[in-house]
């Protein structure tokens, strides 16, 4: 299962997911990301620090993120080392700043 | 697609609906098996996340339907795991199948790479119509 918290500041958009991320969760997720409004020039920021799973759907809505806003810098903060991990091996830690 | 299998292995079969909030029936699955067999927390994750993209891939390229079905084999052989996942799809090309672009990564496509990471051996077999098995096989460390 799959919740998500979004807190939509002034100058940022943070978004922390809390479960698992896969095939069923994502649609979730890619709705909700659709739902927000008013992203431009904000720094977009995903929270991971209760995320205990995620596989290549999830890292693909990520990259459907940024593929929506190119010019947002977007970071993912608290990653467990499993989801670290992928982040790694497939190369998505060069796009997304990851802390 | 032969395999070398110890005498007493042992196989355990799970049929699942091309439904994709089943997915997660296949990870729990996993890691009872693998738990039992002494893997460690990081490599059950890691066979977790093998064996949710073999079934996304079965969900999205061999079922067409909800009521298609695939089925998910796991085979205990030894100190050896060969996971089988089966569709009865249309099948597709391998050699058709891209390496990820790392410079402009793309929403599709990661998911066997990601399987091929993870995983000490991997090999898919698909025909034409007649669906695509990917094998997976993990090798437990001392």
């Amino acid at each position: 299962m799959l919740s998500i918290s979004i807190n939509n500041e002034n100058d940022k958009l943070e978004v922390a997911l809390i479960g698992e991320v896969d095939i069923y969760t994502v649609d979730m997720l890619k709705n909700k990301m659709d739902e927000v409004q008013e992203v431009k020039g904000k720094e977009i920021i995903f929270d991971l620090e209760k995320l205990d799973y995620i596989d290549s759907t999830g890292l693909g809505a990520l990259i459907g993120v940024k593929g929506k806003h190119p010019d947002a810098v977007i970071k993912v903060v608290n990653m467990k080392s499993n989801v670290s991990r992928l982040f790694d091996i497939t190369g998505l830690s060069k796009i997304f700043i990851t802390e | 697609m032969e395999v070398q299998t110890k005498e007493d292995a042992v196989k355990i079969s799970l049929t699942l609906p091309g439904i994709p909030e089943f997915v997660s029936v296949a990870r729990l699955t996993l890691s009872g098996i693998a738990n039992r067999m002494g893997f460690d927390i990081d490599a059950i994750e890691d066979l977790k996340v093998a064996v949710s993209e073999a079934c996304t891939n079965a969900m999205k390229h061999g079922c067409n339907i909800a009521d298609d079905s695939y089925v998910v084999n796991y085979i205990v052989s030894g100190d050896r795991l060969i996971i089988d996942v089966c569709d009865s799809g249309r099948g597709f090309d391998l050699e058709a199948v891209e390496s990820p672009d790392f410079d402009n990564p793309k929403e599709n496509g990661l998911g066997l790479y990601i399987i091929k990471t993870l995983m000490d051996e991997v090999e898919v077999k698909s025909l034409e119509n007649n669906g695509t098995i990917i094998r997976m096989i993990k090798q437990l460390e001392e």
